[in-house]
């Protein structure tokens, strides 16, 4: 290995934002949620982020997509998504995980998963009064009795497992 | 006249072993991906946010519940290299294809 080359490449790296923001823009947290989880709750932040989400893109028809010009309304939506998701993780923690965690197995397909949803979705209509509608449709697919592709056996069983777990603990505790 | 056993046992053998090695390939895969199946047919937007869930998580794969980001995901940013080889995305064409979507009909031939 050359001298120069090993001078050339190895640099010490700092993970520092060389740009701020100036100051007159406020903080504001970003979603930590990944790609499944928050594709198990997108319906839910959807629902309850409706008039967030849709004056953040009237804004962005407004000012022709301007990014500087909607930086309040994304804060608002980002604030938004966030609390969602913390009221999910409060309730429905277990079920959340059930749910993204098949998800994860199954290349994300919603349609793989609708046993574990099942569950999501009743604990989160009993504790948040969420419910997820998919918009422009005729039918609500995953309120199919009998779909043409049905959710994967291996996300029934963990369904069942956990059903059992639980039933067992509440009984532990009455 | 029925065939001896005899006969069979190399065909056993050939299965046998082409049965280890697709196996085989398919466990590491398995194991490489965190004990997941692999992605396949993604588009940009799965890809995009495959990245961010590396920012957030630094594992391959990773996933997280976490309402709120950690901090250092504000500046965080990858750094992608790669080599020279003369073939690639040619060879596994078949599995190529899949990965892209060309065998479940996603194209676009315009």
């Amino acid at each position: 290995m050359v001298l120069g080359q090993v001078h050339a490449t190895r640099h010490k790296w700092e993970n520092v934002e060389s740009t701020p923001l100036p100051k007159d823009i406020p903080e504001v947290d970003e979603v930590g949620a990944t790609s499944a989880p928050l594709l198990a709750a997108s319906f839910y932040i959807g629902e309850k982020c409706k008039p967030y989400n849709d004056d953040f893109m009237l804004c962005k028809q407004e000012f022709n997509g301007g990014t500087l010009d909607c930086l309040k309304e994304g804060r608002r939506v980002t604030r938004c998504a966030i609390s969602v998701l913390k009221d999910i993780n409060k309730y429905c923690f277990d079920e959340f995980k059930l749910n993204y965690e098949c998800l994860e197995q199954n290349n994300q397909s919603l349609g793989r998963c609708r046993a574990s949803e099942g569950v999501l979705s009743k604990c989160i209509f009993d504790n948040l009064k969420l419910k997820k509608q998919i918009p422009g449709v005729e039918a609500q697919i995953h309120e199919k009795k009998n779909p043409i592709y049905a959710s994967s056996s291996k996300d029934a069983r963990n369904v069942a497992e956990f059903l059992k777990t639980k039933e067992v603990a509440a009984a532990q505790t009455d | 006249m029925p065939v001896p056993f005899e006969g069979l046992m190399p065909y056993a053998i050939m299965a046998a072993f082409f049965g280890l090695a697709g196996h085989g390939v398919q466990f590491i895969r398995y194991w490489d991906n965190g004990w997941k199946n692999d992605r396949w047919n993604l588009d940009a937007w799965d890809k995009r946010m495959m990245k961010r869930d590396f920012l957030l998580t630094g594992i391959k794969r990773g996933q997280s519940q976490e309402p709120v980001a950690p901090e250092h995901f504000k500046t965080a940013d990858t750094i992608e290299q790669q080599y020279y080889s003369a073939n690639r995305g040619q060879s596994f064409v078949l599995r190529d294809r899949l990965w892209r979507g060309y065998v479940f009909g996603d194209w676009d031939w315009s």
